[in-house]
């Protein structure tokens, strides 16, 4: 594990001697005069040793994830900066080595000090004021949670240019990090992915110490239930593994699409696993039935558009997929699952993923016994916005053979966010009409969206609620169909290219180098086929 | 289709028929040697633009290829391509017989890439710098066999130096060094001499060639061309996305050239040499420079002697009668037109 050449580089330079002993020396620093300072101020031992404990893990956490998301953001970004990137895709380890090293070795800095804070905070451990169990259990959050965040780091370094815009992705992330700490120590919540927050997890150990009961040390999960930890640690690593398998995607070539569709199937699985189990047992509450349905389908509506996001490709590479097509390759090219290129549409992707989104939600409705009309087309417009969003993606794509990732996202983000943004108050159950959000809203008061917020707006007024849903589909199928169709024209034009450049070499209309440079070839032709004998014509060309 | 390939020095074009989908299968190729690199209508597009357009090149085993061309012609998009650093729009490109379109990754473990403005990394030791690519490339190193390498590209006394204090000419040399580890069949540079002072230069294309000696393929870039006809056994040269022609120097510019470039040297004045060689229509261009005859000469070699007894029997006092040397450069300036994309 540790004798990953990448790892071994970068710890030889970023661990050499003096560098070392400094980080270590200022750590020791750090840990030992906190001590110091809150020996002199606290007079009760066991409150002492407590609360150093948890200050410690707590800056071990915050200082030392922030550090090693900010060091992992600049690895790959500095290898473009500094020329070494493609040496880098090019060595013979492989992508995913090569990635392993990277995720031990970009933030080994901060692995240092959070080792020399675990040494101190096991201090509390030999006064007998914290059990060693916890503090092994501290020390295991800490370095998930680093990893984890060092992944993120990692991915944002691999999908920008410059360090300068890495940090920007990985301030943002600071902020939501910042912003759920709150989420984490509240008590009130159960869901599972509170636990996913380190700070929830040292709330737990706190109460287990102090021998509170306030914090719930397990959450339900499929009507059974998890321990807090078990839950931690199981999306913490997934999202490490998945930020971990996106990066590795960029170091295989930046031309691909961020995730195979194998790994797209294990993310759909995990996702929805967490998502029925963690709320399975609210589902059967049966007050909050179509609520926690419609929640259901925000969720995954998210999921897919995501998916179509991570599973379309560069312009580039689908622009080199229409060359290597034949005539009439144009609907095989927009709904293939493989090619030789290792990356295909996200189309079919799409279909097959809407179908096993609609299994998953029509099991579910049928579960929670609210089986109505609105209640399936709900699923059909789930469904029809990610092969919708696949298709504009692709259509982008082929359209501009350029950009199309990032033209689609502001696309499929100003359609999410302009209706509700624009529209007036008075008119809000128009939207329903053409924003899912807005749809699921009613559907979530209602599942035969026969209710409106408040009572005030009458139902008549509400639009039908197969428009919006009619809407997602006929979208999905135009989107497809126009990518098929430009497809097909870029294929005629390539086939006619050849047939023109091999019908003649100097037709009327080629400019003037390009005569030139047929000439000369003309000439090398006739050079070999009669040396030294050279006719005026070719003379004069060239 | 058409293809070029190389043999002995010699450059053989030929019009594929179109069941070849692999050019070096067709039987011309197998009679004149496999090639090392192979490349099948490789074209490159980014958007609208066209940066690399349907070029065929052929390389052989252990020679050292230059690529010439302008800015913007369409060289570094091909060796990146070959690198597999970008995948091609369209075509092939087979290393060793492996498609680096289909199998990059084994590709990559034959092949070397030196890019123009290429890093490495200062914070490391000389040999903790090969240390890392041996690890990369699965090769054991020893401080044995690594100072085998150093003592090749004349760095053994750098050993312990870190990469960041090198020079210019030293870095280029570790770069090379680099791929000495695990000895890539081939090796492609991209204007390795850029910034080279003389001397280093020198030892650069010293060190290609025993590497081409050595059972290296190499492929490089460059603008300076008295260097390239120094070192390469073969040249193509490249314009506009379009690989314009391809061979031995001298094989193109015998084959390239329409007439003879022929120098005269007269006792005393020129006048009447030129009339006599008004006289002759196979002669052109004649005029008078710096007291020479400079002419053109549409005649074969063989013609040579006949002009020459003409002018004799004319009473024309010859001192000097010989054909003008042509290099590179003046193989460059015909062919190309210096435009770029």
């Amino acid at each position: 594990m540790f004798n990953n050449p990448e790892f071994v580089r970068l710890y030889r330079t970023k661990l050499r001697g003096r560098s070392l002993m400094m980080l270590a020396l200022s750590s020791c620093l750090i840990f030992g005069l906190m001590l110091a300072v809150m020996q002199y101020n606290i007079d009760n031992r066991t409150e002492l040793y407590l609360s150093y404990f948890f200050t410690t893990i707590g800056l071990q956490c915050g200082i030392g994830s922030l550090y090693a998301l900010i060091l992992a953001s600049q690895n790959i970004t500095l290898e473009r900066e500094r020329n070494t990137y493609d040496f880098q895709r090019l060595v013979a380890m492989g992508p995913w080595r090569l990635g392993f090293g990277k995720l031990l070795g970009a933030a080994c800095e901060a692995y240092v000090g959070l080792a020399v804070a675990g040494v101190f905070a096991f201090i509390p451990v030999l006064a007998g004021v914290v059990p060693g169990l916890i503090w092994f259990k501290s020390q295991l959050v800490v370095l998930v949670f680093t990893t984890m965040v060092s992944s993120f780091g990692l991915l944002a370094s691999s999908v920008t240019m410059k360090t300068a815009h890495a940090s920007g992705i990985t301030v943002f992330l600071m902020f939501i990090m910042l912003s759920t700490i709150g989420f984490g120590i509240m008590r009130s919540g159960n869901a599972i992915w509170f636990s996913a927050n380190p700070s929830r997890v040292f709330a737990e150990f706190h109460a287990e110490i102090t021998q509170a009961s306030y914090v719930p040390p397990r959450f339900t999960f499929f009507g059974g239930w998890i321990p807090l930890m078990a839950a931690f640690l199981l999306i913490n690593l997934s999202a490490t593994a998945l930020f971990f398998v996106l990066t590795v995607r960029r170091l295989i070539d930046e031309e691909l699409s961020y995730l195979r569709p194998k790994h797209a199937v294990a993310t759909f699985i995990i996702f929805e696993v967490l998502v029925l189990g963690s709320s399975w047992d609210i589902y059967t509450y049966q007050s909050q039935q179509s609520g926690l349905l419609a929640t259901f389908h925000a969720v995954n509506l998210v999921l897919l558009i995501l998916l179509a996001f991570g599973l379309t490709s560069s312009a580039e590479l689908l622009r080199g997929r229409i060359s290597r097509g034949g005539p009439n390759d144009h609907w095989k090219i927009t709904l293939e699952r493989a090619n030789p290129l290792q990356d295909s549409p996200p189309v079919m992707a799409m279909i097959l993923f809407g179908a096993a989104y609609a299994v998953l939600a029509l099991g579910l409705t049928l579960s929670v016994g609210l089986l109505t009309g609105p209640s399936l087309a709900a699923i059909v417009m789930i469904a029809s916005s990610g092969v919708a969003t696949a298709g504009l993606l692709l259509y982008t794509n082929v359209f501009l053979e350029k950009g199309g990732l990032r033209i689609a996202a502001v696309i499929i983000g100003a359609a999410f966010a302009i209706p509700p943004m624009f529209v007036s108050y008075f008119v809000v159950e128009k939207i329903t009409a053409i924003s899912p959000i807005a749809w699921l809203v009613y559907f979530g008061i209602s599942a035969d969206m026969d209710k409106s917020p408040g009572g005030y707006i009458r139902v008549s007024e509400i639009p039908s609620p197969y428009t919006c849903p009619g809407l997602c589909l006929a979208l999905a199928i135009l989107l497809v169909t126009l990518s098929a169709m430009r497809i097909r024209f870029l294929l005629d034009m390539d086939q006619a290219q050849r047939k023109r450049e091999k019908a003649t070499a100097e037709s009327a209309g080629k400019d003037e180098h390009v005569l030139r440079v047929e000439a000369n070839r003309a000439l090398l032709g006739a050079a070999q086929a009669q040396p030294g004998e050279q006719t005026e014509n070719e003379t004069t060309k060239t | 289709m058409q293809g070029c390939f190389f043999n002995s020095g010699d450059c053989y074009c030929h019009e594929f028929p179109a069941a070849y989908s692999d050019p070096c299968k067709s039987p011309l190729s197998q009679a004149k040697g496999a090639a090392l690199i192979k490349t099948q209508g490789l074209t490159r597009r980014y958007g609208s633009m066209t940066a690399v357009s349907d070029v065929e090149l052929h390389v052989p085993r252990n020679t050292i290829f230059g690529f010439i061309g302008p800015n913007g012609a369409g060289k570094t998009t091909t060796l990146r391509m070959l690198a597999t650093l970008l995948r091609p729009t369209a075509g092939e490109i087979f290393i060793d017989g492996i498609s680096a379109v289909d199998d990059p990754v084994a590709v990559r473990q034959r092949l070397g890439y030196l890019s123009d403005n290429f890093g490495l990394y200062d914070d490391l030791k000389v040999w903790e710098y090969l240390d890392y690519f041996s690890g990369a490339y699965h090769v054991e190193s020893s401080p044995e066999s690594l100072d085998m390498i150093l003592d090749l590209v004349h760095l053994t006394h750098k050993r312990e130096e870190m990469v960041g204090k090198l020079s210019r000419g030293m870095r280029q040399r570790l770069g090379i060094a680099r791929m000495l580890v695990y000895q890539p069949k081939v090796i492609l540079l991209d204007e390795p001499a850029n910034g080279l002072d003389p001397i280093a230069r020198i030892g650069l294309r010293d060190l290609l060639k025993t590497l081409r000696d050595r059972g290296t393929t190499i492929i490089v870039s460059s603008h300076i061309l008295t260097e390239l006809s120094d070192m390469c056994d073969t040249v193509g040269i490249m314009e506009l996305g379009k690989l314009v022609v391809a061979g031995s120097i001298e094989t193109i510019l015998a084959q390239t050239r329409s007439h003879f470039q022929l120098i005269l040297e007269v006792l005393g004045p020129c006048e009447a040499a030129l009339e006599v060689l008004k006289g002759d229509a196979r002669v052109r261009d004649a005029r008078i420079e710096n007291g020479k005859i400079l002419m053109g000469f549409t005649g074969t070699r063989e013609d040579l002697p006949q002009l020459h007894k003409s002018l004799a029997l004319a009473d024309v006092p010859v001192i000097a009668f010989f054909p003008k040397a042509e290099n590179l450069e003046d193989l460059f300036l015909r062919l190309s037109t210096g435009a770029t994309n």
